[in-house]
């Protein structure tokens, strides 16, 4: 029965009876298991701070390492280090035109700018038609993406001469 | 709930026993807060029982109750800072216990649910069974659920819990008036529709007595 610190009436003593009787109590086993969850219950919570510091943490280290690393990007620019290309160098070539170039041949990927870059004509198919002023015809178009003759990518043709030969 | 107002529950002028009782529980909060597991252990220990009963009832379902009670615990743990040495540790313990309890037995409602949807139906229990041990237990909760929320919960906190009004109060973040009101109103309602377990309707002791199982592990 249960002890109330306060009296109660005649009518709920009645209800109260009905209460214990129907009420469920722990077993013995039940107890002892509640007792040691309960008993690692405060490690658990502190273990789950502790865990909770590592996302900031980690959130922390990765924002530092984005910045150091764009750091370290922006000063091996400087130095003149291979840099991926940006919105201030893709070069204006039509994507045809890039899609037809090896990159394993293109040596231009490793030259340190695109400065020598030609500048599309205002009419692209003076291209086609053999008329822009970096060689004419179809080896004029090539040579959107791999600069004027004798800017370093001779060896690029000498290649291509040879393997005409050996086809021919 | 408030248990910001310090509250002495055991008596209106503090004995030296209570003190003794107080500078006791202060000490077990204390080593509790630092991570002490025993001493957290030894704070909710006598009250398990209680609770236990609390959550079977509130979640209507046994099985549920060690779970109840657990989770109840943990988020005890988590708002112990909130906890006053020397108000009543009972009346803490038992509001998170219904609560979650409560929780525990919507989502497990919602989960059957789901399973019965896609389950074969089973049998119905047969008319001996209802008229069983189980069945009153059954007419308890189902009454219980009829209440409004407030008043299944000062009723629990009354009749399972074994609270003062104070006691109630506090745990419902109330007023001792509104509760006296809410458990009269509840109490009412339960009697009404437990009216046949009254008088010359109830069943007899031996049957009912054996209702109040321990529930095997």
């Amino acid at each position: 029965m249960t002890n109330h610190p306060t009296p109660q009436s005649p009518e709920e003593r009645e209800l109260q009876e009905v209460f214990d009787e129907t009420a469920e109590l722990p077993s013995e086993a039940q107890l002892e298991r509640m007792i040691a969850r309960a008993e690692q219950i405060p490690g658990g919570q502190r273990n789950r701070r502790r865990s909770a510091w590592l996302i900031p943490l980690a959130a922390a280290a990765a924002v530092a390492l984005a910045i150091g690393g764009s750091a370290w990007w922006a000063q091996d620019r400087e130095n003149g280090a291979p840099v991926a290309s940006t919105a201030t160098s893709v070069p204006t070539a039509t994507p045809t035109a890039v899609a037809s170039v090896d990159p394993k041949q293109d040596s231009s990927a490793t030259d340190d700018t695109y400065d020598d870059i030609p500048v599309l004509p205002a009419d692209p198919l003076a291209v086609l038609d053999g008329d822009f002023d970096n060689g004419g015809g179809w080896m004029g178009e090539l040579d959107l993406l791999h600069g004027p003759a004798g800017d370093g990518d001779d060896g690029f043709w000498e290649e291509m001469e040879l393997l005409m030969e050996e086809g021919g | 709930m408030n248990m910001t107002a310090p509250r002495t529950v055991a008596a209106s002028t503090p004995s030296p026993a209570v003190d003794l009782a107080v500078q006791r529980e202060r000490k077990l909060v204390e080593a509790a807060r630092a991570g002490d597991g025993k001493a957290f252990a030894a704070l909710v220990r006598p009250h398990l029982p209680l609770l236990y009963r609390l959550a079977a009832r509130a979640c209507g379902d046994a099985s549920l109750a060690e779970d109840a009670v657990q989770e109840a615990l943990d988020l005890t743990y988590q708002r112990l800072d909130r906890y006053e040495p020397g108000t009543s540790m009972r009346a803490f313990l038992a509001s998170m216990t219904v609560r979650r309890a409560k929780t525990l037995a919507r989502a497990e409602r919602r989960r059957k649910v789901r399973e019965d949807a896609s389950a074969t139906p089973q049998q119905a229990d047969t008319p001996a069974e209802l008229m069983g041990a189980a069945d009153l237990k059954r007419r308890v909760v189902e009454a219980l659920a009829e209440l409004p929320e407030k008043r299944r919960e000062a009723a629990m906190l009354r009749l399972d819990g074994g609270l003062s009004h104070a006691e109630i109060a506090e745990a419902l973040g109330s007023t001792e008036r509104s509760v006296r009101v809410m458990v009269h109103l509840a109490l009412k309602d339960l009697r009404g529709k437990l009216s046949d377990m009254f008088g010359g309707d109830r069943p007899s002791q031996p049957e009912v007595a054996s209702t109040a199982t321990r529930s095997a592990t």
